[in-house]
C-alpha cells in the first residue's frame, strides 16, 4: 500500500481550517492566520503544492487583490513548465475563473524565475523581526487602508 | 509579452506578514464573490467532514510564537484527531 504523502495532514488541515473560516464569513481572523501558516508549512514540505498555492492565491482574491492572485497561480505553472492541468485542479480552476473574468489580466506575464515560498527558518524569522519597525507598518498600514477600501468597493461595483 | 523579475511582494516573509498582519488586525474585509465561491465548491473544499477547532485551541496556537512549538500544536492536534 503506497504511503500518503508527508504534507497530506497539513493540507488537509488547513482546508478544514479555512473551510471553518468560511463558514464564518471570514470575520475571524484566528482560523485564517492558521490557514496561512499551514500553508507555508505545506510549502515547507513540498514547494510545489497546488493546493498551498490555491489557498494563497484565494486569500489574495479575499482581499480584493485579484491581480497578486493571479501572478502566485502563474508562478505555479512556471514551476510545472507551463503543464496542462484538468479543468478542476485546483490552481486551473482558480486561474481560469480569474482571467475569465477580467479579460485584461496579465495572463501573458511571462515569469523569469521560480518564486520560493517555502517558511523562513527560525532564526530567519527572528533576524527578520528585529529589523522590522513595526510601528511604521502599522503607520503604512493606517495610511493605505482608506485606498484599499475604495479599490474593493471598485471591485465590488463590477463585479 | 511583458516580462517580470521576480516580484517583491510575492517575497514569502512579506506575503506571510503583510497576510497575517492584515487579517490580524481586521482592517479589511475579506469578501468572497460568487465567482470565488464556485472555485472553492469546486476545489477548495476539504477532503473529510472533521470537527472545528474550537475557541482555546485557536488562542493556543496564536499565542505560540515560534515554529517549532506552532509545529508542535499542529502535531498534537493531529493526534487528537486520529
Amino acid at each position: 500500500m503506497s504511503k500518503s504523502p508527508p504534507e497530506t495532514p497539513y493540507v488537509a488541515l488547513m482546508l478544514q481550517t479555512l473551510a471553518q473560516a468560511r463558514a464564518q464569513q471570514y470575520t475571524e481572523s484566528a482560523p485564517l492566520q492558521i490557514v496561512i501558516w499551514l500553508a507555508y508549512r505545506v510549502l515547507d514540505i513540498d514547494a510545489r503544492n497546488a493546493y498551498a498555492y490555491s489557498v494563497l492565491a484565494y486569500l489574495f482574491c479575499l482581499l480584493g487583490e485579484k491581480e497578486r492572485g493571479l501572478l502566485i497561480l502563474k508562478h505555479f505553472k512556471h514551476l510545472h513548465q507551463q503543464a496542462s492541468f484538468a479543468s478542476d485542479h485546483p490552481v486551473e480552476a482558480l486561474l481560469q475563473a480569474l482571467i475569465s473574468q477580467n479579460p485584461t489580466a496579465p495572463q501573458h506575464f511571462a515569469i523569469e524565475s521560480s518564486l520560493e515560498l517555502a517558511l523562513p527558518t527560525l532564526a530567519e524569522s527572528l533576524s527578520m523581526l528585529d529589523n522590522t519597525s513595526l510601528d511604521e507598518f502599522k503607520g503604512n498600514i493606517e495610511r493605505g487602508l482608506p485606498a484599499i477600501n475604495r479599490l474593493i468597493g471598485q471591485i465590488r461595483n463590477k463585479e | 509579452m511583458a516580462k517580470i523579475a521576480k516580484p517583491d511582494f510575492l517575497h514569502p516573509r512579506a506575503v506571510r506578514m503583510g497576510l497575517e498582519r492584515v487579517i490580524e488586525h481586521q482592517r479589511v474585509a475579506l469578501t468572497e464573490s460568487p465567482l470565488l465561491a464556485q472555485v472553492y465548491e469546486q476545489v477548495l473544499q476539504p477532503p473529510s467532514s472533521i470537527a472545528p477547532i474550537n475557541e482555546q485551541q485557536l488562542a493556543d496556537f496564536l499565542s505560540r510564537e515560534n515554529k517549532a512549538e506552532r509545529e508542535d500544536w499542529v502535531q498534537r492536534f493531529l493526534q487528537g484527531r486520529s
